[in-house]
């Protein structure tokens, strides 16, 4: 059975196995003359995993909606000297696919986000705004004075975990929330979104390191791969590659995919939250448009 | 001044009883579990201790991520080096309204023989310059516990600030003193020596020499730097001819400008501070012979209080 679902689901036999442990605690396979069966709840949820899900995700109408979302921020930004437009432009597709994947079609699991670059809050505002989280009234009051959209993400007015907007410090909080749920016996996956310029910061090499030092394998973190920081291309300011060896040389499993395409990203998602292997997962979903 | 129990087994022991009591209490640690004795919850509760390696940033990150999923984390580290998270303190913590308990140990000059990198004079200051935060001084080895459970029974951060083994006794048992609430040890006329630390004991020996000498010296043991006990503070000036205050800190931005900037606004007072006269520490084999070369000894309070009786 471990073998049929490695097929249909794409996912490496030595993975199933360790997690064949963890889906008979979770009541998701029970075991019969040696013999592994889904159980009723186990049936279900490789359906809603099957080829209409994982394979092909119907997430085709938001090539549209990011466009005028696209719009949207450009306009939302103006009376604002176009603050981090482009921070909030090139993760814009990254937050759309990740909350059409949760809220719009229950596909991911996600206990808690977190906006490790809080300077793109207004990218995840325009996306709220789409899900009926914000309203077009309190979109527009953004960084006016006794709004409670903050320009940088802070709790109670999103749905972030955490206020950020100091760079370098969304991973730890993942971490953090990721153990607490560990402690608890809770399942579903943590969420934070990085951007390259920030992994600067020596901090988030402290929270990758103790990301895989505790087999955290339900944090997701998500880095924005513009490709630019505020002084200028990334790879001058401060060299970020070879970001992918890097990263797999901190314990995590690594996937890069194009942090536009909506269709890809959300399947990356899918896989990381089905891959529970005792190693952090990360996404380098590149969105700049050239290569470094 | 005998020598009882030191500030942090004090405060491991008292920390090992309130993991029985709080199954959501969660202790991380950067490495220094042997020296702040957190080691004891550790052992006793390896599912609740999160040991992060060196990497106090990420600490402070860790601990702000327990919070909000509903832990009551507690982070324990020198006093020195959590100074390096002081950003995300601020910044996760603290802007966050998160419940995160920050035990520093090793303040002051306690950790004598490491020398200035490791001895931490400024930490009250910064501490308390965060919105939110209470800054908890305790004198000895019962009134640690006692802070330790008060700290822990309220919501939102707490930083307290430990000695490292030197702990001579002020208090009996625990209960004696309570968070929020300036301790008055001794009534007096003439001055009031108000402290914090270990100095709160050096201070009630200095109260008995002027007491000799026919001073009346009123003694405070204000543990809680934030929030002041203002008005404990403020009858003090007004039933004395001045303060002296009394902290192994910096004079600068301690409990002797915490003092100084609610009197010059509400009751001008004459106030002499004793306190690291801004500079680092040094090293030293012992411990009372370092604080005695920065005036924190019984004389140099006796001398502060002459100063302010002279004037008059």
């Amino acid at each position: 059975m471990l073998r049929r679902m490695s097929l249909e689901h794409g996912t490496s036999l030595s993975t199933l196995k360790f997690n064949a442990k963890r889906l008979k605690e979770l009541g998701l396979i029970e075991l019969n003359n040696k013999t592994a069966c889904l159980t009723s709840a186990g049936r279900l949820i490789v359906n809603i995993l099957s080829d209409d899900a994982l394979k092909q995700p119907d997430v085709s109408s938001l090539r549209s909606c990011s466009v005028t979302l696209r719009e949207k921020l450009v306009e939302l930004l103006e009376p604002i000297n176009g603050f981090h437009l482009t921070s909030s432009l090139s993760c814009l597709d990254i937050i759309l696919a990740l909350l059409e994947g949760w809220l719009a079609l229950g596909l991911l699991n996600v206990k808690a986000l977190i906006l490790s670059k809080g300077h793109a809050a207004p990218a995840l505002y325009v996306v709220m705004c789409r899900y009926g989280l914000l309203c077009e009234h309190e979109l527009k009051s953004i960084g006016e004075l006794g709004s409670k959209l903050q320009t940088h993400a802070e709790p109670g007015a999103s749905i972030v975990a955490v206020p950020t907007g100091s760079l370098g410090q969304g991973l730890s909080v993942a971490n953090g929330i990721a153990m607490a749920m560990k402690m608890r016996g809770e399942h579903g996956f943590v969420y934070v979104i990085l951007g390259d310029g920030e992994l600067d910061e020596g901090q988030v090499w402290e929270a990758a390191s103790t990301a895989s030092s505790h087999g955290l394998d339900n944090v997701i973190a998500i880095i924005d791969r513009n490709n630019h920081q505020l002084t200028g291309p990334t790879e001058a300011v401060k060299k970020k590659e070879p970001l992918k060896a890097k990263w797999e040389a901190f314990g995590w499993d690594v996937a890069e995919v194009d942090g536009h395409d909506h269709e890809a990203l959300l399947r990356t998602m899918i896989r990381a939250e089905l891959d529970r292997n005792g190693r952090p997962k990360l996404v380098i979903a590149r969105t700049g448009g050239m290569s470094s | 001044m005998r020598r009882v129990e030191s500030f942090r087994d004090a405060f491991a022991r008292a920390l090992v009883e309130l993991g029985e009591l709080m199954e959501e209490l969660v202790v991380v640690d950067a490495d220094v579990a042997s020296s702040t004795k957190t080691i004891l919850f550790a052992k006793r509760f390896p599912t609740r201790f999160v040991e992060v390696g060196i990497s106090e940033q990420d600490m402070v990150g860790v601990a702000a991520g327990l919070a909000v999923a509903g832990m009551v984390p507690l982070v324990s580290t020198f006093s020195m080096f959590l100074l390096r998270a002081w950003e995300q303190i601020r910044n996760l913590v603290a802007r966050g309204g998160l419940n995160v308990k920050f035990v520093a140990t090793h303040a002051g000059l306690s950790d004598y023989l490491d020398g200035p990198s490791h001895q931490c004079l400024e930490d009250i200051a910064v501490m308390r310059a965060i919105t939110g935060m209470k800054v908890v001084v305790p004198a000895d080895a019962p009134s640690t516990k006692s802070l330790l459970r008060d700290s822990l029974s309220v919501k939102g951060p707490v930083y307290m600030r430990l000695g490292r083994d030197y702990a001579p006794r002020v208090y009996d048992e625990e209960g004696e003193v309570k968070l929020g609430k300036a301790n008055v040890l001794r009534d007096g006329s003439d001055v009031c020596i108000a402290a914090c630390g270990v100095m709160v004991r050096f201070s009630l020996e200095a109260a008995k020499e002027l007491g000799k000498m026919g001073i009346s010296a009123m003694v405070m043991d204000v543990h809680t730097i934030k929030p002041l006990d203002e008005d404990a503070i403020l009858k003090a000036s007004y039933n004395t001819k001045g303060l002296i205050v009394v902290e192994e800190h910096s004079i600068v931005g301690g409990l002797g400008g915490a003092i100084a900037e609610l009197l010059a606004e509400k009751r001008p007072t004459r106030i002499v501070r004793v306190g690291v006269k801004d500079s680092f520490g040094t090293c030293s084999r012992d411990y009372l012979s370092l604080l005695n070369h920065h005036g924190l000894s019984v004389a140099g309070i006796v001398r502060a209080a002459k100063v302010i009786l002279n004037e008059g």
